[in-house]
């Protein structure tokens, strides 16, 4: 049965395209090959274990670092030849909390971004500034790293921007800060149409914005598909299985992870659920529940599959 | 975080990216190079201001009696001239202006920096441009200190005191010949002041720029070409030229780019006395060419340090596969 997950999105066009993007760092290989795809429009969450290479990846994008390899396209203007021009279309969260003049005064650091974006909806901007809580007269340095991350946001945000690159947005944000971002970032998504590509491992806390998934592990994409699909194809099969049961064969690399208990054994399967149900059968297993995974499950089947 | 509580902006299509015009990012690097500066200012402002102070208390005491030889290289006007030595302690900061200027923003945490919509290495050398209007700033601030003291402690203007490396005499010289020690300035060595700002500053530029610990280079940069000059000195002591001449003392030296003064011997006798010295002698043919040659040379270096971003070399490796690549 079909086992290949999908790594090529069919929807076009699309406003980040890597195309084999290649990173390395002395003898450590941070991106190898990755081939990114995502659509106008897309809420992408890019997941991958620490070291995975989504940070990396998201520098590439905006040339604050370069590739060693491979071609990127952001608005289909390549970063490395027009840098200013794709930095100018994106709203950047980094990872780093310690972002900016820490020895400017928020107000001020604010003032100073706002030249560099013409596009600076000073309103709004405001109006963030009250819902995230932000004191403009505190100095940069001395906020705590939720503080930081929501002035990170705001400094995206404010220009309404076309693309927002946030690597991981909701770090150092306690859960009421974190739901109340997270609002404020849908809310912002339902004003002005944005593609946004969000880099995190902490799946569970974007699930409710995102609608595209890209699972990256050792510097590649070991998957890439729309939520829906994900849904629909990735699901939990428990089944008992008879004494000295030799497995089903059919399966084979269509499972991503396996978990049992006595007769009782789990299943996280990719493929299409009759078919798995058949195979399962046959195999002499009886099939007792089939149920879609949440999508943090569903990210932890992927990163567990085995090459 | 009461979000649901505030009026609702209408909705907006995403904001048309424009870029920022090259004279609001050059305005606002000077403002934030002024910002970034401000602790050192204030401190070299209350530095000059303690000092001001000591210089009017000294000349208001009343003047010890001249005599002896004791009082040589004491000048016979005990007020404050006015030279371009005034902005000397400016020159010396610049060499530190560009460390204050990039704290914190060493090639591998300039992150924010480069993630503007600016192209990178043009964004930097307006940063450098901004911090170099205020390094001017700090010189012109520094003669004009210079030009008040002078006055309000009655010393002269256009009068600088030249070096004097050793002075042996016998016999005792009339005082008048120490009068020739206080000299007129130069209409050239005006300009000094802010051509070796400039030069000290570029040289600041590049090993901020281009390294996390530039105060380690710099630093660790005149540790050496000491040692080295010690250690040579040491080993030839009749006439060692070597790397310390031809980065200091040299007739392209940094010290004739900076003062172009060049040190001369001289004899002077009289009925019964005699006095020599060497002198630090100004020389427009000495300073021209070296200044235009550390000018020159700083500036390309800080101009390819602009550019300079963790992993250039493999940019130029892609440049040079693209290339054959056609």
């Amino acid at each position: 049965m079909a086992s290949v997950l999908p790594l090529r999105l069919d929807e076009s066009p699309f406003v980040v395209a890597a195309h084999g993007l290649e990173k390395r760092f002395g003898r450590q290989r941070a991106l190898a090959g990755l081939e990114l795809q995502v659509p106008e429009g897309a809420v992408y969450v890019l997941v991958g274990p620490n070291g995975a290479g989504k940070t990396t990846a998201l520098k590439l994008l905006l040339d604050l670092l370069p590739a060693d390899g491979g071609r990127a396209e952001v608005f289909g203007l390549d970063p490395y030849r027009a840098g200013p021009a794709v930095r100018a279309r994106v709203g950047y969260v980094p990872e780093r909390h310690d972002w900016g003049y820490g020895w400017m005064r928020v107000g001020r650091l604010l003032r100073h971004h706002a030249t560099y974006f013409p596009a600076w909806d000073a309103a709004y901007a405001e109006r963030l500034a009250h819902a995230f809580g932000i004191d403009p007269d505190r100095r940069v340095g001395q906020l705590s790293k939720g503080q930081a991350r929501r002035v990170h946001l705001l400094m995206a945000m404010a220009h309404r921007p076309p693309l927002l690159l946030l690597d991981e947005p909701t770090d150092g944000l306690d859960p009421l800060a974190r739901d109340a971002t997270l609002g404020l970032l849908a809310e912002h998504l339902a004003d002005a149409p944005t593609t946004v590509l969000i880099s995190t491992h902490l799946v569970h806390e974007v699930e409710r914005l995102a609608d595209h998934v890209g699972v990256l592990r050792d510097g590649r994409l070991s998957a890439q598909l729309p939520l829906a699909m994900l849904h629909c194809g990735l699901r939990r099969y428990r089944a008992d299985v008879p004494e000295d049961w030799a497995g089903a064969a059919g399966l084979n690399g269509a499972v991503l992870r396996r978990a049992g208990l006595g007769r009782e054994i789990q299943w996280s399967v990719w493929g299409e659920e009759a078919e798995v149900v058949r195979q399962l059968a046959a195999s002499g297993a009886t099939v007792r529940d089939v149920a879609p995974l949440p999508l943090e499950d569903a990210v932890l089947a992927l990163l567990s599959r085995k090459e | 975080m009461p979000s649901d509580t505030l009026p609702r902006v209408p909705p907006l299509a995403p904001a048309q990216p424009r870029l920022p015009r090259l004279g609001a990012v050059a305005r606002e690097q000077l403002r934030a190079a002024g910002l970034a500066l401000r602790p050192e200012l204030i401190g070299l402002a209350l530095l000059l201001l303690g000092f001001g102070v000591l210089q009017l208390l000294s000349a208001l005491a009343p003047e010890p009696p001249l005599s002896g030889p004791g009082v040589h290289a004491r000048m016979e006007n005990s007020g404050l001239n006015f030279s371009p030595g005034s902005a000397g302690l400016g020159v010396w900061l610049a060499f530190l202006t560009p460390v204050f200027l990039w704290r914190n923003e060493g090639p591998t945490r300039r992150d924010y920096f480069w993630s503007l919509p600016v192209e990178q290495s043009r964004h930097a050398l307006l940063r450098l441009g901004a911090g170099w209007a205020w390094q001017m700033a700090v010189i012109v601030a520094l003669l004009l200190f210079g030009l008040a003291l002078a006055v309000l402690t009655d010393g002269e203007l256009g009068v600088m005191t030249r070096g004097v490396s050793s002075m042996g005499t016998s016999g005792h010289p009339p005082s008048a010949v120490y009068r020739s020690l206080s000299v007129p300035v130069l209409s050239w060595q005006w300009v000094t002041p802010f051509t070796a700002a400039t030069i000290a500053y570029l040289i600041g530029s590049v090993a901020a720029l281009a390294s996390d610990y530039p105060l380690r280079w710099l630093l660790g940069g005149t540790i050496a070409l000491v040692l080295l000059h010690t250690v040579l000195e040491t080993v030839s002591p009749l006439d060692v030229e070597g790397p310390f001449d031809l980065v200091w003392a040299g007739r392209f030296g940094l010290r004739a780019a900076m003062n172009g003064e060049r040190w001369v011997w001289e004899r002077l006798a009289g009925s019964g006395w005699s006095l020599e010295r060497t002198i630090a002698q100004p020389d427009v043919s000495l300073w021209l060419p070296a200044m235009l040659l550390w000018l020159g040379a700083g500036a390309a270096a800080a101009y390819l340090a602009a550019g300079y971003r963790p992993g250039t070399l493999g940019r130029l490796r892609r440049w040079g596969w693209e290339k054959r690549a056609g």
